[in-house]
């Protein structure tokens, strides 16, 4: 995690209804000597859900990390809205997009109100207004938490606090949200929920909405477009149906199975190997 | 997985293992130098050949002439340099081991051995025995006195513990105020004495390995060796125990009791390391870091090397501070400090991986 | 219940004062008050009002009787009790901000090596007779030698931080690492210079407040609304850094450089306090804690919680010390008094506040 401490600033203006590019030219990323990303080259210019599929340790990670800034590709650029990633200063990048981590450091234990209020603070600084409260409330309401609006973090269950962090992520309005395994921790009908949510908010707020994701058949049903990652590369990009066939999923993770249709969505059901 | 890529993963895992032996043998190899060369260092001239001959007598067997020149050299090497030379060996392992132990099981990096107020017990205590006790010379029962009373902290951590729900920060904030208070005891008692005993009371404060003798550093050598031994045999669960303390309950660890034996453990061994050496800071703290940013996190690796490089580092302080003055005007925790911490800098900077 | 009423029940649970707070600023005067009154001569309670409400009327005090008290209470018992709540406040609300900040329970602002880059200062002004600026007096060059070396520390940190990515704790650590230069410095001169010089620099280095004068109280008031007024621009800054880097960056903020900016406003303002009262300890690590329990660990609350319980701790054991033992550093009560309490307290903690 690399921070200039002198950032150099170009401003971002883009409208409430604007789509947002987000180009990934020759991306690349080494850990010293060991390359997690080779030569990603994406665009992504439509407001909708787009999963990113594909084995743990294949880069799925630390690609998102390179389009919000957390790590400086080693080699390639990212660039937004036709304006490299670097240039941006965190302030305007964080007002455009927004990111939900896989865990989270457990330090000093706040209200989940306060915890979801921070992500209005691209927006509004120090100056929270009623309309910032009333996005949070909402948004708590939209996730089926607002019964613990007062509670402590660290009184939460995992779940419960994985939807914490999710809501600050959506209460942020970003253009872009960046979502790290989001439903990990959720049961199926919660895992189910949110993703449809998900779905929902990217096409009523027009939101591109990138999330990682280790659940194929979810992912299938309800993602607009699906990419594919092996070995540090883009192996495949598209609609679920294009992307999830057999084939590839016994290229990419090595197992067999069969595609069903389920309504123009594919289905996997798992072979015996 | 195909043998080939084993190999492969096996021969990658132990390239890493053998830097770290390499690491440990290094600073082992300098300790044995350093030996070599302090033992030569010292107020009284002696040449090199003087020396090994008093050595090689003593260890075959050959008992000079009372008061014999042969007979001084011995009284000098082998009942003044060795001696000083085994404690701050002694001294470094001790402290080192407990720096890293302490850092590892408090999951903090300001963690050091002094943090659970051995050391201002110690204080007190030796403030006691030198205001109200016997005051002139450094006697056994000064030794004493500061041993129990730098207990006292740890026990009450100690009984504490259950109340505490398995907060480590509330331990190191209790052992925070437990040194606060019993140096608060100490300076009380200090503003009713006179400048002698404060100035040696001071002496003993400041941290200088002159005051040994061999009977007392075979108690220090016992404490040290076994405490080490205990805790390395511990290190695997420590390890564990970093995740999480739910996670290594999981795995079968009893957090709380492993926390409490290591904290007893360290406590035995830097308490009777201060009780003659006085405080001598710097190692406990620094030195793990130094380490970590070697050769990682690992503490079944951390153990042993903290205890080669503590050794080898507080030799080398020491003979320091005995060349530059033999009149002991330079503390060997200053030496330490103007030693280490430039060295310490320069690591930092230099390194590469992130650690805490 | 709808949402209306969530935003107005929030906006109102936010915005009423915590009790605590009004209880602990009300304990602050109550102290200050009574310890205007405070010294080892007998001086009535409601005598010391009537000697200051002359004093501020410009009366001149007649007789030898009330000449003495005049003095004492204007020369030296207000500005001592000033002083005792800029210092507890300084130091209270540096140790909240920098363990908020580098995540760390230890943390606290003589961490960063103030005091010790303070004292090496001192002793080469006294020692050497050397100041950085040549042309003030003796005692101004000496505490201006003091501040500038109690910088030291800090400006290393800074300047290492631009050169390569350091943690918040490597921060620390690097602060400790000049600590320990700076002590070394300071055990060697020790041993080498005479008694006289000796105990007139250690005589310094005993935290008290009992030499301030009015003189003093300007900078020291200028250093607590410099640290307060800064430190509370950027409270939700410091709130959303707590919780995590990551989570700081993907909300906009270099979390870096807000360490950094927050080091040098608090190592400024402690170095301040330093030069004029020595090293007070305990209060900057244990304040913010006893403050987290009662006031919650958001920084709107936190940092005026903070001060207002370190005024308390310096004040109330500077007028123990003054009622009962005038020797004595006030270091030496604050720790015997407070130790117990703060053990108390963390004792009895029901929530984990780490």
């Amino acid at each position: 995690m690399q921070i200039n401490l002198l950032q150099k600033k170009t401003a971002l203006n883009i409208g409430e209804k604007e789509a947002v590019e987000l180009e990934l030219k020759d991306l690349s990323f080494a850990y010293k000597e060991m390359n997690v990303l080779k030569d990603i080259n994406l665009i992504l210019n439509e407001p909708k859900l787009i999963s990113i599929i594909g084995p743990n340790g294949v880069g799925k990670s630390t690609l998102i990390h390179c389009i919000n800034k957390i790590l400086s590709p080693t080699g390639g650029c990212v660039l937004v809205n036709g304006i490299d990633n670097r240039e941006l200063s965190y302030k305007n990048l964080a007002k455009i997009m927004g990111y939900v981590p896989y865990t989270t450091v457990n330090t000093f234990p706040i209200s989940v109100t306060d915890a979801v209020l921070m992500g209005r603070h691209p927006h509004s600084g120090r100056n929270i207004t009623d309309q910032d409260l009333r996005i949070v409330f909402e948004t708590l309401e939209m996730l089926e938490i607002d019964d613990l609006a007062e509670r402590s973090l660290n009184e939460l269950s995992a779940g419960q606090l994985q939807k914490v962090v999710l809501a600050k992520g959506i209460a942020q309005q970003p253009r872009v949200l960046l979502l790290d395994e989001p439903t990990s921790n959720l049961d199926i009908k919660h895992q189910v929920n949110v993703t449809k949510l998900l779905k929902t908010v990217s096409e009523e707020k027009k939101m591109m909405v990138i999330m990682i994701c280790h659940d194929l058949n979810i992912a299938a049903k309800y993602s607009d477009s699906i990419i594919m990652m092996h070995d540090g590369e883009i192996f495949a990009v598209g609609s679920p149906s294009e992307v999830i066939t057999p084939e590839n999923i016994t290229s990419v993770y090595g197992i067999s199975c069969k595609i069903i249709d389920d309504f123009g969505r594919p289905h996997i059901i798992l072979g015996d190997d | 997985m195909d043998d080939e890529k084993f190999e492969r993963m096996k021969a990658e895992y132990n390239s890493h293992v053998i830097r770290k032996i390499g690491f440990i043998i290094l600073c082992i190899a300098f300790m044995v130098v350093m030996i070599a060369v302090s033992v030569n260092i010292g107020g009284y001239d002696l040449s090199f050949i003087e020396v090994y001959n008093t050595i090689i007598n003593h260890i075959i067997g050959v008992v000079p002439e009372e008061y014999s020149k042969e007979w001084y050299d011995y009284q000098i090497v082998w009942n003044n340099r060795l001696p000083r030379i085994l404690f701050a060996i002694l001294s470094g392992v001790g402290l080192a081991v407990s720096g890293a132990t302490m850092q590892s099981v408090m999951k903090n990096p300001l963690a050091e051995p002094y943090t659970t107020g051995v050391s201002a017990g110690a204080c007190f205590g030796v403030a006691i025995s030198m205001v109200i006790g016997v005051s002139i010379l450094p006697s056994l029962n000064m030794g004493l006195e500061a041993f129990i009373l730098a207990l006292i902290p740890v026990c009450i951590i100690i009984i504490m513990s259950p109340k505490l729900n398995n907060s480590v920060a509330t331990i190191i904030l209790i052992g925070t105020a437990l040194t606060y208070m019993f140096n608060a005891f100490s300076t009380l008692l200090l503003v009713t004495t006179d400048s002698e005993t404060l100035a040696a009371i001071y002496k003993w404060q400041v941290g200088s390995f002159t005051n040994i003798s061999w009977d007392r550093l075979t108690t220090i050598a016992i404490f040290v060796i076994i405490g080490t031994i205990v805790i390395e045999f511990l290190s695997h669960k420590l390890n564990i125990m970093t995740l999480g303390d739910n996670a290594a309950q999981s795995l079968g660890i009893n957090v709380r009791r492993i926390r409490i034996l290591c904290l007893l453990v360290m406590a035995l061994m830097v308490a009777c390391i201060v009780s003659y050496a006085g405080i001598i800071g710097f190692v406990g703290l620094i030195c793990p870091h130094i380490i970590r940013l070697i050769i990682g996190s690992d503490n079944r690796f951390l153990i042993p090397a903290a205890s080669a490089f503590g050794a080898a580092f507080l030799l080398f302080a020491d003979s320091c501070a005995k060349w530059l003055s033999s009149l002991d005007m330079v503390p060997v925790g200053a030496i330490c400090g103007l030693i280490g911490a430039p060295l310490f800098l320069f690591i930092l900077m230099r390194n590469r991986r992130e650690i805490w | 219940m709808k949402i209306d009423d969530k935003i107005e029940a929030y906006k109102k649970k936010n915005n009423e004062p915590k009790p605590f707070i009004g209880v602990a600023i009300l304990a602050t005067i109550l102290v200050f008050i009574l310890s205007l009154s405070a010294s080892e001569i007998n001086i009535g309670f409601f005598e010391a009002f009537r000697i200051i409400y002359d004093h501020i009327l410009g009366i001149e005090p007649t007789n030898y009787h009330d000449m003495i008290r005049d003095r004492i209470i204007v020369e030296q018992n207000i500005p001592r009790a000033l002083g005792a709540i800029c210092a507890g406040s300084v130091l209270a609300i540096g140790g909240a901000v920098l363990q908020n900040l580098i995540r760390n329970p230890l943390a606290d602002p003589y961490t960063l090596g103030i005091s010790s880059g303070a004292l090496f200062g001192m002793v080469v002004a006294i020692v050497l007779g050397v100041s950085i600026i040549p042309f003030l007096d003796q005692m101004d060059g000496r505490i201006v030698n003091a501040f500038l070396f109690a910088l030291i520390p800090t400006a290393i940190i800074v300047f290492l931080s631009t050169f390569k990515k350091v943690s918040p704790t490597m921060m620390i650590l690097i602060g400790i690492a000049v600590m320990y230069i700076f002590n070394a410095f300071n055990t060697i001169i020790r041993y080498t210079t005479d008694d006289e010089t000796i105990s007139q620099i250690y005589q310094w280095t005993i935290g008290s407040v009992s030499g301030l004068s009015w003189g003093s109280i300007p900078k020291l008031t200028f250093a607590l609304i410099m640290i307060y007024v800064s430190m509370y621009l950027i409270r939700n800054e410091i709130d959303i850094v707590a919780q995590g880097d990551h989570n700081a960056i993907t909300l906009g903020i270099n979390p870096n450089r807000l360490r950094i900016i927050a080091l040098v406003i608090v190592s400024l303002a402690t170095a301040i306090i330093v030069c004029y009262t020595g090293t007070i300890g305990f209060v900057g690590l244990v304040a913010p804690h006893i403050a987290r329990r009662y006031f919650g660990s958001k920084c709107r609350l936190l940092i005026p919680g903070s001060a207002a319980i370190g005024a308390l701790m310096v004040l109330i054991s500077d007028y123990l010390i003054r009622i009962i033992a005038p020797n004595l550093p006030v270091g030496v009560v604050l720790a015997l008094v407070c130790s117990p309490i703060f053990i108390v307290i963390l004792v009895r903690m029901k929530k984990n506040v780490w």
